[in-house]
């Protein structure tokens, strides 16, 4: 290493020290053998026991972790490309893990060894593999997981650090994989976990580049150049127009605390996500452990990013999940319901002829 | 415990090579925790798939006072040149005049293959999966079936079958050149409308069976069935073939697989090049097939 580099180590490790002290990081010291040289890395503690992880499909959140320990989670993850509903007499060849799109929510416990077993389905055309940005190491596990149809791969990391991560397949050309369907977030629970809420849902938000208008029917194929000029048809929660409307609206009862877990996959669209009628007490931006902001109206999701919003529904009525770039709502899609159970609180909220808002 | 800080973050950015998914060459087994299983076979089999030598042609058994080569088409590719995927300096790559089967191989013709060469049939194949949806060494299925490309062949009984018929598999860059013609023209890889169409038939859904030959289109060399038809086996496919056709150094698993490419656009090619940098040569697959060239 040159003097200056030296030099400038020192001085933006400095900076690096205060960072990790305010993040709570704690880093050891492990020495390498014969080098002599010190390399920090984190241990991860050692893990108790095996366990079969519980997926789920959204909008559904598996129960919080009640473990105090960190233990080995398998995790079977299956790709399957099928024909799926975009919108009404719209359909696309949706690529999926787990046969959804966004594909299972995946939750487990900071420090646990999670053991991946990707099994690309024989039927399908492609071969897939997974990055999940809760991996630290290279590719976020892309390099090692790369399966051919009919196969399995088997893939091991810990889990270090804490926080809601999006997954996706990142074989090339990542962006059709992406565009098709292959992504879902994994919650990494803190070790003592989340505050407690009453309930909890799975939100994922992505574009789909068709070849067709929006609303023409027929199975549609991926659109290449609507793509890269980032042009979607449909921007949608949840993988297609409708998926969290009508019956399959999101459910609370007034007084309840409401906690979800958004995530975006893009491919390229930074979302606005706003809940009309209702204000985020809290939001964990980015997706990270820390509630840290509150009252907010709208929060930004990269592509590729996620956060976590909490709120209690203290007013019954229909609250609507937008992305806040309103047009993708009112004419791509983006558009979710919330409807909360109870009784009218007219000291919040009521209109001209005291009409509640629920009825 | 210890709670000292560290310069991890500094070091890296410091010492670092420029790392897309993971440094060129990172073996991907090594201190990463990573298992890799296929669902292909046992060591034995394996080794006979990468090893076996192509199988001598027999001097030409008439049947029915026709000989197998006779009945199935080939096409003659003019010499020229195609760009790939990944080329030092975007030099063009030419490729020398070839004879390309105009359709890929039928199961029927493949049944007449294992006829002659009983060393190639189902029971005394080593390789898992092997033509595992034919009922028998010498029943492929219905009738309907005979026209449908033969699949769930490794790379080695591909190399038989056309070394039987005094021919080999096409290399990755005749298959490319010859791949790169559209309806009306012999060199539509840069045309976007083409492409498209490609994508289109690469990412439609798969039905439980190939269709049968010739659903899809016939290009300007007089070659069909090129694309989405079947996945087609190439004689150099693995990345320790040939660096630059399957991506080589570049990973195929990663958003870094565009730095480098000759054309990022290129998404039909991308599709491609990543089938093929994730096969290994006892691949059994139900979409994957292949034609000869001489």
């Amino acid at each position: 290493m040159t003097k200056l580099a030296v030099r400038r180590a020192t001085r933006f490790g400095t900076a690096i020290v205060a960072a990790a002290a305010l993040g709570g990081l704690a880093f050891t010291f492990k020495a390498e053998a014969g080098s002599g040289a010190r390399i920090p890395v984190r241990t991860p503690e050692p893990v108790r026991g095996v366990e079969v992880a519980k997926l789920t499909d959204p909008p559904f959140v598996p129960p919080p972790i009640t473990r105090t320990y960190a233990t080995k989670v398998v995790v079977n993850l299956d790709v399957v490309e099928k024909p799926m509903r975009l919108a009404d007499g719209v359909e696309y060849n949706m690529w999926t893990f787990g046969g959804t799109v966004p594909g299972k929510f995946i939750r487990v416990r900071e420090g646990d060894m999670v053991e991946l077993h990707l099994r690309n389905m024989a039927g399908n055309s492609m071969p897939h593999n997974i990055d999940l940005h809760a991996v630290t190491g290279p590719g976020g596990g892309a390099k090692v997981t790369m399966t051919m149809p009919g196969s399995e791969t088997v893939f091991t990391f810990t889990a270090l650090n804490p926080g809601l991560y999006v997954y996706h397949c990142a074989t090339a050309p990542v962006p059709v994989h992406i565009a098709n369907g292959m992504y879902g977030l994994i919650l990494v629970e803190p070790k003592g976990g989340l505050p407690k809420v009453d309930r909890e849902y799975y939100v994922m938000q992505s574009e789909f580049y068709t070849k067709g208008k929006h609303g023409e029917a027929g199975l549609q194929p991926f659109d290449f150049q609507k793509g890269v000029d980032e042009r979607p048809e449909y921007v949608v929660f949840n993988g297609a127009e409708g998926a969290l409307l009508g019956e399959h609206a999101l459910r609370a009862k007034q007084g309840e605390t409401v906690r979800l877990y958004v995530g975006n996959a893009g491919p390229n669209l930074t979302s606005s996500f706003h809940l009309i009628g209702e204000i985020f007490d809290n939001v964990y931006q980015e997706g990270g452990t820390m509630a840290s902001q509150h009252n907010v109206q709208t929060t930004l999701i990269p592509a590729g990013g996620a956060a976590i919003v909490e709120f209690r529904a203290e007013e019954p009525g229909d609250y609507t999940l937008v992305d806040h770039s309103i047009f993708r709502a009112f004419n791509k899609g983006a558009l979710g319901l919330l409807k909360v159970d109870g009784q009218p609180n007219l000291a919040i909220y009521k209109g001209q002829a005291g009409t509640p808002a629920a009825e | 415990m210890s709670r000292r800080r560290t310069l991890l973050p500094l070091l890296v950015v410091v010492t670092a090579p420029v790392a897309l998914c993971s440094g060129p060459g990172a073996e991907p087994a090594v201190g990463s925790g990573a298992a890799v299983r296929t669902a292909a076979a046992a060591p034995a089999a394996v080794a006979r798939a990468t090893t076996v030598a192509p199988t001598p042609a027999p001097a030409a058994r008439p049947e029915a006072g026709v000989a197998p080569a006779s009945r199935r088409e080939m096409a003659r590719v003019p010499a020229g040149s195609y760009l790939p995927l990944y080329a030092a300096g975007r030099r063009r790559v030419p490729v020398a005049a070839f004879e390309m089967d105009r359709y890929p191989v039928t199961r029927a013709e493949y049944l007449e293959f294992v006829r002659r060469h009983p060393e190639w049939r189902r029971s005394r194949v080593a390789v898992a999966g092997y033509l595992a949806d034919w009922r028998g060494d010498l029943d492929f299925g219905d009738a309907t079936d005979a026209r449908r490309p033969v699949t769930r062949v490794p790379r080695a009984a591909a190399q038989a079958f056309c070394a039987a018929e005094g021919k080999r598999l096409p290399t990755t860059d005749e298959w490319e050149y010859a791949a790169g013609a559209g309806v009306d023209r012999r060199d539509a890889a840069s045309d976007p409308a083409f492409r498209q169409r490609l994508l289109e038939l690469y990412t439609r859904p798969r039905g439980a069976e190939p269709a049968p030959i010739g659903s899809t289109f016939r290009n300007a060399f007089g070659l069909s069935d090129l694309h989405g038809l079947v996945w087609e086996w190439v004689q150099d496919a693995m990345p320790a073939d040939h660096a630059h056709h399957a991506g080589g150094a570049h990973d195929m698993g990663c958003a870094g697989s565009a730095n480098g490419a000759t054309d990022p656009d290129d998404y039909p090619a991308f599709l491609r090049y990543a089938f093929r940098a994730a096969l290994t040569p006892d691949a059994t697959l139900p979409n994957l097939g292949f034609r000869c060239a001489r």
